[in-house]
């Protein structure tokens, strides 16, 4: 029994290193096609699909015990993204919108992100509609002198201009990197700017609304920060075009959707904004805090689809540290139980990783830091988002490659979009953004092959060249020095005998020569790149290349990385 | 090491090869329905520009341009779609652990399936106005709680809040459990005065399992004696009696400015003992194992006034805004009181109670880990036969001398040193560990520290930001015997002597 025991083991482990690893050149192939650009997930939803109303209780009980024990006895951990093109890539769709580093992005792009003017500010006074529904922080829906919507929210008492400007500036970031967000805008007003209507409510969680008076609207604007001169520091939220759903199920698919085909779980862009999430702490991310929007199409009204929206992202920026007053927030989840255990047992000498963490005090500055921060360890507050559970290294690498792109002048846009008071708590904001972007992109360029941007060149009729950028050199993340090694194979995965030389272009851009192509299969090769460098437990990266049957010019059809 | 691993992995390589070979043979009916939906994957495909997506063609997405674009699935452009696609070898182990899934399956439903019904039918709002009035000003509500070791509690409790001024009444009945009688109201004051927070509170209880084992720091013995016990003789045992207490009492803490406290309370008492209640043994029964003669007031019971006053001054702070309010790490705590009992009966005497409590935590390190260090000392003035036994300082128990039995030991004077090693193991648990040492004498002459008793033991708190919940306490001692203890009063907070017993 023990023996077959050990053997069973043996068997899956080996079989898990053969499979994971690629000793051996996998099987798989790409069409000799152009990579898919976008995704047809638009098809007409004549009828909006089922609700997935979120039960906070039910919900998070099931993070802490339904969700661990089916994903762990359910054996589902493992798998690989389903929704990405032939490049690794995400292809457009309602979900997401390849944006930075696919065009180029003045910074003023990126820090207006989908600001159109100054949002409300424009139009007061604010006619008050009612109060926010759900969650615990004071919030009012409101509409400007234009009758545009929007939904108001406040900073916390004691921690002033950090949540809005948070949300804001997390905003741009995910726009930018191509997620669809909210419309979002700081705002600064006094009482006198609001008007409260003959028929505002208040909308409990639970119960039946009753009415909202200026006297129950001014003291509830009690609870929040206001500055000296009297005024009040807020966050506008433009009402999304459509009709808003709720947030997407963080496991499978919505109901009735018709275009909702990949698993949530399974979709790159949820799993891959890990590292962009870490890069910002966005630890609130739960499915309340995601909305699934039932729209017309922009040409032809008759048809319908669902929009997929990140909101509620004020708690980014450690600001949900700061707020709840837990530094092990993003160090840990709230309740982790091998945490306790490891604790109890080493009677407090274990000392752990948030344990030092520290920022400054500036106005507006959560427990922002980035000297703690490990961009592979880094968690959301509760363990209960399941793509980003079931993320791997390949959807973080992803995430790394989007968020690497973001240039100091347009994160500087994005910072002062955020409107803090205090110019000191925007620099040290800024630092440390960029600190945790190039530690983030660094973790996981070491341990994806970072090789980006290939490309197939001719030089002459004879020699064909394959060119690539290193990331890790590109963004100067580190500047130690990298050796690169190919081998090549056929279609049928036999190695082509081939001595290659690579050329070093620049400071980060390489260039190897390719063997002629095979015969068969439109000349079909696989490049099997591999770089070696200190610290770095990349694997391989599997170029895949073929003619292209019109021009008859090798290129990429498909990249595999290992 | 490393070549080694390089070893092994060539090793590995060459086994799997063949293994490799097995497997893609065995399932080559899988691989050629794969190969089949790729197929339909090439046909469907649309080709777009090179490179990365573009957001040109995204920015103008709309229903007709995307028309002939593959499906949200069939993207890849694998000829032999991915491996991670199917779930191939999962269902071996899944099938093999389904029964453990069903039991936690069966397990979690209850829970979730509660919680479910709880929010998404809104039975607390619900509950809420049924039992309270729609400003929540008035309320009367059901109880019911079950103490380890007691059973169940069910009873009553009435709210009215802001009655006049900022004050507040509630009331409380229940049976059952520790009491089999409870019986109480209370009207505090609030912020209604300036100078003080005032409360009054009426109340009668009976506790049909108080403990008694002699008088004295005596051994225990395991077997019941054969003969009558003298309480003050050289063996102890456990035995049980009834407690029936009626308490009336009037509480004024002073407001005074920093860390200081005042507090005057004035109480009638009157309290009556009897055998334990039904379901004890009768050798379990203190009247059966002691000579109840020398139990002062056991027979007659007890009828006085109680006045006290105390200082007392907290210093205790949470210097780190990252940690609980609920445990200060460091600062001061102490208390002394003086207090005097003045019988109202024949078989009550007069005679002054005083007492102090010191408290010193010492931070160690951020989480907080800290230690508390506590000195404790109570003395009652009296003869034996002035104080009913019951009004004897106690050791023993959930808070004061751990690891032995609750008011295992009792006589006129009870000094009792602590230390306790707290440390964080989550926001809202503490581990701790604690020694704790002292004894009781007949009287201050006697204090010494021979015969002390040593107590030990740890466990965990439950607390949330601004509040104790409770501790689970696993305790032992010098002298043997295990105790688990759930305890819902905070260790280190003194009760007050006119609501003890």
């Amino acid at each position: 029994m023990r023996t077959s025991i050990k053997n069973f083991i043996w068997l899956f482990g080996v079989t898990t290193l053969v499979f994971s690893c690629g000793s051996a050149l996998e099987k798989i192939r790409f069409q000799n096609k152009e990579p898919v650009t976008f995704v047809n997930d638009r098809k007409d939803t004549p009828v909006e699909p089922e609700k997935n109303p979120f039960v906070r209780y039910y919900y998070h009980t099931g993070s802490y015990m339904a969700l661990p024990l089916r994903e762990t006895l359910g054996f589902n951990g493992g798998k690989r993204a389903q929704n990405t093109n032939a490049l690794d890539e995400v292809p457009n769709s309602t979900w997401f919108q390849n944006r930075i580093g696919v065009r180029n992005m003045a910074p003023e792009e990126v820090g207006t992100g989908t600001n159109i003017g100054n949002g409300p500010m424009d139009h007061k006074p604010w006619t008050v509609v009612s109060s926010k529904i759900g969650g615990v922080s004071i919030g009012f829906i409101i509409k400007d002198a234009k009758g545009n919507k929007f939904l108001l929210k406040f900073d916390q008492k004691n921690l002033p201009e950090a949540e809005t400007a948070a949300d804001v500036m997390a905003a741009k970031i995910l726009w930018a990197a191509g997620y669809n967000v909210a419309d979002d805008y700081v705002v600064d007003f006094t009482a006198k700017d609001l008007i409260v209507a003959p028929d505002a409510v208040v909308k409990p969680l639970f119960g039946d609304p009753s009415p909202l008076t200026r006297e129950k609207l001014l003291e509830s604007l009690q609870e929040v920060f206001i500055k000296a001169d009297g005024s009040i520091r807020g966050l506008a939220t433009r009402f999304v075009a459509g009709k808003p759903m709720d947030g997407w199920p963080r496991k499978g698919t919505r109901k009735g959707d018709p275009n909702d085909i990949v698993p949530h779980e399974m979709r790159r862009e949820l799993r891959g904004a890990y590292s962009i999430f870490s890069w910002l702490s966005h630890t609130d991310i739960k499915e309340d805090n995601t909305l699934d929007v039932y729209v017309e199409d922009p040409e032809d009204p008759s048809v319908h689809y669902v929009e997929h929206y990140f909101i509620d992202i004020g708690k980014t920026f450690g600001v949900q540290e700061a707020a709840e007053g837990f530094r092990f927030v993003s160090h840990q989840y709230w309740f982790q139980p091998s945490a306790a255990i490891r604790q109890f047992l080493t009677l407090g000498f274990n000392k752990r990783s948030w344990e030092d963490r520290n920022a400054p005090n500036l106005t507006g500055v959560g427990l922002w830091e980035s000297k703690a921060y490990d961009p592979g360890e880094w968690k959301s507050a509760t363990p209960n988002y399941l793509p980003l559970l079931r993320k791997d290294k390949w959807d973080a690498f992803w995430g790394a490659k989007i968020l690497i792109r973001f240039t100091r002048s347009q994160l500087r846009e994005v910072v002062k979009s955020g409107k803090l008071s205090d110019p000191r708590a925007s620099d040290y904001i800024l630092k440390t953004l960029i600190e945790r972007q190039r530690k983030t992109a660094l973790y996981w360029f070491r341990r994806v092959n970072p090789v980006d941007d290939i490309k197939v060149t001719q030089s002459n009729s004879l020699t064909k060249e394959m060119c690539f950028q290193d990331l890790i050199h590109q963004y100067k993340l580190d500047n130690r020095p990298v050796t690169f090694k190919a081998s090549f194979f056929d279609y049928k995965g036999n190695e082509i005998p081939f001595r290659t030389k690579f050329a070093k272009r620049s400071a980060s851009l390489h260039c190897l020569k390719l063997p002629p192509s095979p015969t068969d299969h439109d000349g079909y090769t696989v490049v099997k790149l591999v770089s070696e460098r200190e610290f770095s437990s990349a694997g391989p990266t599997l170029v895949h290349l073929a003619k292209s049957p019109n021009t008859k010019e090798t290129r990429v059809i498909g990249i595999r990385r290992l | 090491m490393k070549i080694l691993i390089l070893k092994n992995v060539q090793l590995t390589k060459t086994c799997f090869c063949i293994f490799v070979s097995l497997w893609f043979s065995t399932s080559l009916a899988f691989a050629q329905t794969k190969t089949n939906t790729s197929k339909t994957q090439v046909d469907s495909t649309k080709t777009a520009a090179p490179g990365n997506p573009s957001e040109t063609a995204a920015s103008t997405l709309s229903h007709n341009n995307v028309k002939g674009a593959p499906r949200p699935d069939n993207a890849s452009g694998q000829v032999e779609s991915s491996r991670t696609k199917g779930d191939g070898w999962r269902w071996g182990p899944r099938i093999l652990f389904f029964p453990l899934r069903v039991v936690g399956e069966i397990i979690i439903f209850p829970i979730r399936g509660a919680l479910w019904l709880l929010e998404t039918q809104a039975l607390i709002p619900r509950a809420k106005s049924i039992f309270f009035n729609s400003e929540g000003t008035f309320g009367l509500f059901p109880t019911a709680l079950v103490e380890t070791g007691f059973g169940l509690n069910v009873g009553a409790r009435l709210v009215i809040r802001d009655l006049y001024r900022d004050t507040d009444i509630s009331g409380r009945f229940g049976f059952g459990g520790r009491f089999s009688r409870i019986l109480s109201l209370n009207i505090k004051s609030k912020d209604s005065f300036k100078f003080a927070e005032l409360e009054f509170q009426a109340m009668h209880e009976v506790r049909p399992f108080e403990r008694f084992f002699g008088i004295g720091n005596t051994d225990e013995v395991d077997v019941q004696p054969t003969t009558l016990l003298d309480p003050f003789g050289e063996d102890s045992f456990e035995s049980r009696f009834k407690l029936d207490a009626i308490r009336i009492f009037l509480e004024a803490n002073l407001k005074i400015e920093g860390n200081w406290g005042l507090q005057y309370s004035s109480a009638f008492l009157d309290r009556g003992y009897a055998d334990a209640r039904d379901g004890i043994e009768t050798e379990d029964q203190l009247a059966e194992n002691f000579d109840t003669n020398n139990v002062t007031n056991f027979e007659s019971g007890n009828r006085s006034i109680y006045n006290e006053i105390e200082l007392s001054y907290d210093a205790r702070v949470t210097p780190s805004r990252w940690e609980p309010l609920s445990t200060p790490s460091t600062g001061w705590y102490a208390e002394a009181f003086a207090g005097y009992m003045a019988g109202l009966t024949d078989d009550s005497g007069n005679y002054f109670r005083l007492g102090f409590d010191l408290q010193r935590y010492i931070r160690l390190y951020k989480g907080p880990r800290f230690l508390t260090l506590r000195l404790l000392g109570e003395h009652v003035t009296g003869d034996y036969e002035d104080v009913a036994f019951t009004d004897l300082p106690v050791l023993g128990g959930r808070t004061e001398l751990r690891g032995y039995a609750i008011d295992r030991f009792r006589d006129r004077t009870a000094i009792l040193g602590s230390a306790e090693y707290q440390w964080d193991l989550l926001n809202t648990l503490n581990g701790f560990i604690f020694v704790d040492t002292g004894r009781v004498y007949s009287g201050l002459d006697d204090l010494g520290v021979s015969d002390l008793r040593l107590g030990f033991g740890g466990g965990i708190q439950a607390h949330t930001r601004n509040g104790y919940l409770g501790r689970m306490i696993l305790s032992s001692s010098k002298d043997g015997g295990l105790f688990f203890y759930l305890s819902f009063d905070p260790i280190y907070e003194t009760e007050n002597r006119v609501e003890r017993r």
